[in-house]
């Protein structure tokens, strides 16, 4: 195009600009004739200069303000500023690069470089200059909340710690992706798939939440997408403790965080610089699905009087159908300009959304005849054709709904009251105690919520419903932080509510049962569990019939009982018929089924190998399709595969699939989580199997310190850890230093384990065994006896109770007594003969080939 | 005179010379105000408030009345803030240009972490696409090139865009349209 023709095309389209409707349309026919290139031309620019000046205004203003910040901060003269610490070592961590830097911190990919594990992580230092007390307190702020956090969907801390300088530093879970709004917009993703994004993000806020941590900065940036669809929420570093603004000598934090926010996403509160609750969470929240919905945020103006449906913006354009209505409905409510009014939880606005997805109807629309038919009539098309069966049918519909939504009101007036008590609670601590300046500084979680509990006992909460819905949430903060006694304590008092309330027969108790038997089996009080896990089953029984899917998942509950217990062949008979029962509503079920899968598979690893492995690529195709490739849950399922490709002596393969689990046990959750140490534990004994005896006993030790760290002595894992290195210890030849080790792991399992169970008498036959080799034929004869007592009053696999056999016999050999021996040998075999007996006992015991 | 204890009386009589259309006289300003600007900015992002996203806008208007002094006339705030609008464009330009240029040199991998992240290439380019847009549109009417300079690159309002340019507000919002028009046309293209 020439200049000329450029300026005449400009002419025609600011005439054109100026007309409007069939006035316009005459104009360009008159104008443009049969010229279709130069038609389309100015129709395409009068198609863009309606485009909203805000969509492309905001977007610019982004990148202006980024890139302003970059030219006018880098300045190459400014130390302070041009610092870069790529190459430096700190602690295990090398830095390698820069990857970001914000006004307050740093950021660098770096990598451990011990030579123990290949890790990315994320090492995120304050800036030269900046370690002000305040700035240095917030820091640590982050660190505290990052690590009461524990959530597949929340960037984890790994470590931190302070520079020689004493500037202090987080290492931080690497998060390799897309923001949110670049991933969907790449992808070309669908208005579901955009849905089920946010369901994600959701899931992590509902985390932070239950955990009394507010966000604050929800937005596209801070929101990462793998290429996997694996959604991160990333940056706690202005988020807090529920208001502990309202705390004394917390006032700091608060000022500082005001100025902090994004000011494209924050609530109308958050500007206002009102008191931040979690409804600020859910408005960015809602700002986000808005965005990538609408493809850009609404106008700052419209926001403060409440955003207009985003279906506005598409008018005329892909995915207006599909977001007028229920979706409008949903954003209106999570952006509405009253806190109060916006959905109550992360987790109520995550279930309409899901609402939505499944076609039913979702509580923020207004609730008219009208709509219960049009959506009656999109999910069950059938029910609608005869009339005279509509009027049944609608009727009936129209009744449960308007009981469902009833209590679903309640459900959430409940839920606010408990989250005003939780508040309450923080903004007044004991006010017989003097105030404590460090109080909201310090104040973790654990404090807020023995508070919490306190004012519950001085309370009269005297609505019985609410002190229940509030016992229940503590309860269960509390068991998400490894409380669980002070869980227990509560859950137990809010079940005797329940059941006055509801009776015996309710969900409310039931859930109480379930979350019971499962804090008792935490804390190996296996009597307790076993009391509640019975109850629960019996409930659940009752409550929804034989023929209902949720059945299952006490069943299955009930089966993990067993297992724990060590009933085995109870177990698995249950595992298949709960698994059978899950199966039929795999997605509703998701998390509970793949659990079963697992569990049962573990236990077949031996007897039926390939059933094993078929259960655990169930798992993993539900895993990978629901959560991803890199989840955690796709982290159990490689784990448990290499279980049972170790028990089939597949080892090679066996050690890939551990390795992988480790990697992503590691990313998700740090190192010194339970599930990574356990992983660490089964490659551990999977070297062992391979004969790399030194390289196992190495990470036995490991294992045995952290867990002892994180448990104390008295716990089954700590016992587990003696014993397993007790064994490495006994192959390397060192018998009598492993003698010690297996006391310690037998008195420890005789404490905590229930008399009969199989795992007490595994140290006194390696013991034994170790005795043997040292000739000293007495103590051998007693461990081993200790052994076959406990064995033969269990259900262990009858090839263990031949190996007690043997060692009882072979130390009566030792101590002369041939002919007793020769006995209990024969005894043996019969059970040892075309077992799977170790190599190692096969060729002690003088194993005939069979 | 990017000196701190630079006059009023100095810029009020550059500012005067652009207002008079004299050679040489914007480019002069333009230098002039640069290291101002720049020293604002860096200010508000590492000084006292930190982690603030700068705020054009406010480091703009900051910088006048740093300049200017307070009995400053409603022209030179005119003059300046066209000045400035071009000012910010030729940094941002020049930067993405520089950033663009690393870009391909260096194969960085996209940049992915929390806090504040590096501007990444697609906002680089987006700067580009639209300098190369604005030359275009200069070409046709250089109303469309001044009106984004003052709207996008130093975050003035409509009615400040008329100000500086000496525009009626009208005039201001029917280029505007056009230009907006124009780049989002020419971004799409970069685009597709």
């Amino acid at each position: 195009m020439t200049p000329d023709d450029a300026k005449r095309l400009d002419a025609l389209f600011a005439a054109a600009l100026e007309l409007r409707g069939d006035e316009r349309e005459r104009y360009l026919e008159e104008q443009c004739g049969t010229d279709a290139q130069l038609t389309k031309t100015v129709r395409r620019l009068l198609a863009a200069a309606e485009t909203d000046d805000d969509s492309l205004g905001q977007r610019f203003g982004h990148v202006r303000e980024r890139l302003l910040q970059e030219v006018l901060g880098g300045d190459e003269s400014d130390a302070q500023v041009a610092e870069d610490l790529s190459g430096l070592r700190v602690d295990v961590w090398r830095l390698e690069r820069r990857v970001a830097r914000g006004g307050l911190a740093t950021v660098y990919l770096a990598q451990r470089d011990d030579g123990e594990y290949d890790q990315r992580v994320a090492f995120k230092v304050l800036r030269r200059g900046l370690d002000t007390d305040d700035l240095v307190a917030r820091f640590r702020a982050e660190r505290q909340i990052l690590s009461a956090l524990d959530h597949p969907a929340i960037a984890g801390i790994l470590d931190g710690g302070a520079l020689e300088d004493g500037r202090p530093y987080l290492v931080l879970e690497y998060v390799d992706g897309q923001t949110i709004t670049e991933y969907a917009r790449d992808r070309e993703l669908g208005v579901r798939e955009r849905v089920r994004l946010v369901l994600d993000v959701l899931g992590a806020l509902h985390h932070a939440h239950r955990h009394l941590i507010v966000h604050r900065d929800i937005k596209p940036s801070n929101i990462l997408v793998s290429n996997d669809g694996h959604v991160t929420l990333l940056d706690f570093g202005i988020a807090k403790l529920l208001d502990p603004g309202a705390l004394p000598g917390a006032s700091t934090l608060t000022r500082t965080g005001v100025s902090l926010q994004t000011p494209g996403y924050s609530s109308p509160e958050q500007r206002a610089g009102e008191p931040v609750t979690t409804a600020s969470d859910i408005y960015q929240a809602g700002t986000v699905l808005y965005e990538l919905l609408a493809g850009a945020r609404p106008r700052l103006a419209d926001r403060d009087a409440g955003a207009p449906p985003p279906s506005q913006a598409l008018k005329g354009k892909p995915g207006y159908a599909a977001v007028r209505g229920d979706l409008d409905a949903i954003i209106g409510k999570a952006m509405h300009p009253d806190p109060s009014r916006r959905y109550a939880s992360a987790d109520e606005m995550a279930g309409d959304l899901k609402r939505y997805l499944d076609g039913r109807p979702v509580t923020a629309r207004p609730d008219t005849l009208g709509y219960r038919l049009g959506k009656l009539h999109r999910r069950k098309p059938w029910l609608l054709p005869a009339a005279a069966l509509a009027l049944l049918a609608v009727a009936g519909y129209v009744y449960t709904l308007a009981s469902y939504n009833a209590q679903l009101q309640k459900e959430q007036q409940r839920l606010a009251a408990a989250q005003a008590f939780m508040i309450d609670v923080l903004a007044s601590p004991d006010p017989f105690r003097p105030a404590d300046p460090d109080l909201g500084r310090n104040i973790t979680v654990v404090d807020a919520l023995d508070l919490g509990r306190q004012r519950l006992e001085t309370d009269l909460l005297d609505d019985p419903e609410l002190r229940e819905s509030v016992l229940a949430s503590i309860a269960d903060v509390y068991a998400n932080l490894d409380q669980h006694e002070k869980a227990i304590a509560l859950r137990e008092e809010a079940l005797a509510i329940e059941r006055e309330l509801h009776g015996e027969l309710s969900e409310p108790v039931l859930a109480s049962l379930q979350q019971l038997a499962k804090q008792y089996r935490a804390i190996s009080d296996y009597e307790a569990a076993g009391h509640y896990a019975d109850l629960q089953l019996a409930t659940a029984r009752q409550l929804y019939g034989d023929d209902d899917t949720r059945l299952g998942i006490a069943e299955v509950d009930y089966a993990a009982r067993l297992n724990a217990e060590g009933r085995p062949d109870e177990a698995k008979p249950l595992y298949r018929q709960g698994i059978a029962r899950l199966r039929r509503a795999p997605e509703e079920h998701a998390e509970p089924l793949i659990e079963a899968l697992l569990a049962l598979a573990n236990l077949l690893r031996f007897e039926a190998n390939d059933e094993s492995l078929a259960l655990i690529d169930e798992a993993a195709g539900l895993s990978k399709a629901l959560y991803g490739e890199t989840s955690l849950s796709m982290g159990l399922v490689r784990s448990q595969r290499a279980s049972t490709l170790s028990a089939g002596r597949a080892y090679e393969e066996a050690a890939r699939e551990f390795e992988a689990a480790l990697g992503i046990c590691e990313a998700h959750l740090g190192r010194n989580h339970g599930l990574t140490i356990a992983t660490v534990n089964n490659l551990g004994i999977l070297y062992n199997r391979m004969g790399e005896t030194a390289r196992a006993e190495e990470l036995y030790r490991e294992v045995l310190e952290r867990r002892r760290s994180k448990h104390g002595e008295q716990h089954r894992a700590v016992a587990d850890g003696y014993q397993n290195l007790a064994t490495a210890v006994t192959r390397a030849g060192r018998y009598r230093e492993s003698i010690p080790m297996h006391q310690q792991a037998y008195e420890i399992y005789r404490a905590v384990l229930p008399g009969d169970h199989a795992v007490i008498a595994y140290p006194m036959l390696s013991r034994a065994y170790a005795e043997i080799r040292l000739a000293d034929y007495a103590a051998a004869e007693a461990s081993a006896r200790t052994a076959l007592g406990i064995l033969e009053r269990s259900a262990e696999r009858p090839f263990v109770v031949g190996v007690a056999q043997c060692l009882v016999a072979l130390s009566l050999q030792g101590q002369g007594q041939v002919r007793a021996g020769d006995e209990l040998l024969a005894a043996a075999h019969e059970r040892l003969v075309g077992s799977g007996v170790s190599p190692t006992y096969r060729e002690l015991c003088r194993v005939p080939d069979g | 005179m990017g000196d701190d204890e630079q006059d009023g009386s100095q810029l009020s009589d550059l500012l005067d010379a652009v207002g008079r259309g004299e050679a040489g006289a914007l480019e002069r300003l333009v230098a002039g105000i640069y290291p101002e600007l720049k020293k604002l900015a860096h200010f508000q992002l590492a000084g006292e408030r930190p982690g603030h996203t700068l705020n054009t806008t406010a480091v703009v208007h900051e910088a006048f009345v740093r300049l200017a002094g307070n009995n400053s006339r409603y022209t030179d705030r005119a003059h300046f803030l066209r000045a400035a609008a071009t000012v910010m464009r030729h940094l941002l330009v020049d930067h993405a240009r520089k950033r663009n240029a690393e870009k391909r040199g260096g194969g960085v991998a996209p940049l992915t972490l929390q806090e504040e992240r590096f501007a990444n290439t697609d906002d680089t380019l987006a700067v580009l696409a639209m300098d190369a847009a604005l030359k275009d549109m200069a070409a046709i009417d250089p109303k469309l090139e001044q009106v984004v300079e003052c709207r996008y690159f130093a975050g003035l309002s409509v009615r400040e865009t008329a100000e500086a340019l000496d525009l009626s507000v009208r005039t201001v919002e029917r280029s505007w349209q056009r230009a907006r028009a124009y780049l989002v046309t020419a971004l799409e293209g970069e685009s597709d």
